[in-house]
């Protein structure tokens, strides 16, 4: 356990926080933070082929829509439980994450042409769904509001959602902590560092690098699948966008990329700055600019003085 | 037998000639120096044996086996290590993280057994104090043995040196040079040394090749090839070590 006491601190800090807000009654609050934990999710699952393995994509709002969408139409068509239909949504995303990456890995793509490479997998989803009637084109689908029904992932009170998002959340995060360190995790951080030394540290690169996808894929469609269920309906536009791509890397980025915590800091910290810019700046429209620009000058600092994430601060040469 | 058998090695980009019609053979246990000025074509060569590049022409036999064209990790996990030249090669990951990923090049290691074959690896090198420390954290000797611990790591029958003692003070390059030795001639390891420092390949190598512009000019002892009228034309110009 040598080391590790900043790690229990901090599990234990965000656990108290979660649990304080549970009690709280605020139904503000809790919603609040079931938003922040989700980001964080979201952000994890990034972090597993971006900061462990250093496939940079922004890609990944596919695996959200995919498991958003194929959740409600199940349920919809069929009545089949999300809890159910979240594994088919998992089964499509990473099948397609692994050929998308595969191809576009192989042929050499890397740095930015891999970032356009895979945000455009994500539009041409976007464009396919705007057309799909069955799918309800622009509009998207809604769940109809019912009361209590567990297994339709349906709560009648908003702390269920808390308590679910933070699970998926610990499972982010503890997958990710148990293959660090072990072999695939290794392999992963190895190829990451460099791709010809670790080929010829007899890695098979590309293989590393599209499990680390399934994996991001994996845990990006569940989280989808439970955005769906907590905002009762999917859209297109709403999923697949260029804001919402940019959200499952930037808690990651400012957070620490390559940290298991990282997105869970970035998300709490940019959370909180927002939030207070919102008050600094008042609530009127005019101000909205404001906070905007508070927002984005937090972000521009900490790219600039904290390149590592603000996870660094914890200590200077913390191993990815 | 030979160990590792280059056989009439052909490589042109564009009209560029970077490796032509070379052969040459590694017994095992020999350590044989690969010599020439720069841009002659000693990295290509390098580069075709493990495969990072796909030869025009000829073959790479290793161990009896036809290798050519085959794709890098897999010539590693058939026994061929290599080093690099490049400063910082993983930086993000410990001495020990570094070497332990080479151990698993060995079959079917578990996680205890890569950790305790990497923890050998590197105390043969001497970097024991150093197991915990970022690579991007040691000196440029440190960061050469890194390399060779890795190299050791993975159970190799060769190992591909690529100037291992650049930078390095002549006490350091003592220490690599018996290292090399030691491997040779204890457990059997066959190097191929590309090396600028002739004095280091004279100490080092059993027998050297010269190549100039892609093509093999000179074989035999390393002071011998040293002395021939056409490896010192290959060099006028050229400091020795």
């Amino acid at each position: 356990m040598r080391g590790r006491w900043p790690h229990i601190l901090f599990v234990a800090a965000i656990s108290a926080a979660v649990i304080a807000v549970y009690f709280s009654g605020s139904s503000r609050w809790i919603q609040l933070v079931t938003t922040v934990l989700w980001f964080a999710a979201i952000g994890a699952a990034w972090n597993i082929q971006a900061g462990f393995a250093g496939v940079l994509g922004l890609g990944n709002t596919f695996f959200l829509a995919v498991g958003a969408y194929s959740s409600i139409y199940l349920y919809n068509r069929f009545g089949l439980s999300p809890w159910l239909g979240m594994w088919v949504g998992a089964a499509i995303s990473v099948a397609i994450g692994c050929a998308v990456a595969y191809v576009c890995l192989r042929a050499g793509l890397r740095g930015i042409t891999y970032v356009f490479a895979t945000f455009a997998s994500s539009q041409i989803l976007l464009f396919w769904l705007l057309d799909q009637r069955w799918l309800g084109g622009a509009g998207g689908i809604r769940l109809e509001q019912i009361d209590h029904d567990p297994w339709a992932f349906r709560f009648g009170s908003d702390r269920a959602y808390l308590v679910i998002a933070a699970i998926l959340l610990a499972c982010t995060l503890l997958f990710m902590a148990s293959i660090r360190d072990r072999k695939w995790g290794l392999f992963m951080r190895a190829v990451r560092e460099n791709e010809k030394s670790a080929a010829m540290s007899g890695i098979s690169v590309l293989d590393i690098q599209v499990l680390a996808v399934a994996c991001s894929a994996l845990f990006t469609s569940i989280a989808g699948t439970f955005y769906a269920q907590f905002q009762m309906s999917v859209s297109p536009t709403a999923l697949l966008s260029l804001h919402m791509a940019l959200n499952t890397m930037i808690f990651t980025v400012v957070g620490g990329i390559g940290f298991v915590f990282g997105p869970v800091v970035g998300a709490f910290v940019l959370t909180a700055v927002s939030e207070i810019a919102l008050h600094l700046s008042g609530s009127g429209t005019d101000f909205a600019a404001v906070r905007l620009l508070i927002y984005g000058a937090c972000i521009i600092a900490i790219a600039l003085f904290l390149p590592s994430g603000l996870v660094s601060l914890a200590g200077r040469g913390r191993r990815q | 037998m030979a160990l590792l058998s280059v056989e009439s090695l052909r490589k042109s980009f564009g009209g560029v000639h970077a490796t032509r019609d070379i052969s040459f053979e590694v017994q095992k246990g020999q350590i044989v120096g690969v010599i020439g000025p720069n841009g002659a074509g000693k990295t290509t060569l390098f580069n075709l044996i493990t495969g990072f590049i796909r030869p025009d022409g000829g073959r790479v036999v290793f161990g009896g086996r036809d290798i050519t064209g085959l794709r890098p990790d897999h010539v590693a996990r058939l026994g061929i290590a290599r080093t690099f030249q490049i400063a910082e090669p993983m930086n993000g990951l410990t001495v020990q993280e570094s070497v332990r990923v080479n151990s698993y090049a060995r079959e079917g290691l578990a996680r205890r057994a890569a950790d305790e074959v990497a923890r050998e690896a590197v105390e043969r090198v001497g970097l024991t104090a150093k197991r915990h420390v970022l690579s991007s954290g040691l000196t440029a000797a440190e960061r050469h043995r890194l390399e060779f611990a890795k190299a050791l790591a993975s159970a190799p029958r060769i190992i591909l040196l690529d100037e291992i003692a650049a930078g390095l003070w002549p006490e350091e390059q003592n220490e690599i040079a018996r290292l090399i030795g030691e491997c040779a001639d204890r457990d059997g390891i066959a190097f191929l040394i590309v090396e600028h420092k002739l004095a280091f390949m004279i100490a080092v190598a059993h027998s050297a090749i010269v190549v100039n512009f892609g093509e093999k000019i000179a074989e035999g002892s390393p002071s011998q090839v040293l002395s021939q009228p056409s490896v010192i034309q290959a060099y006028l110009g050229s400091e020795v070590a």
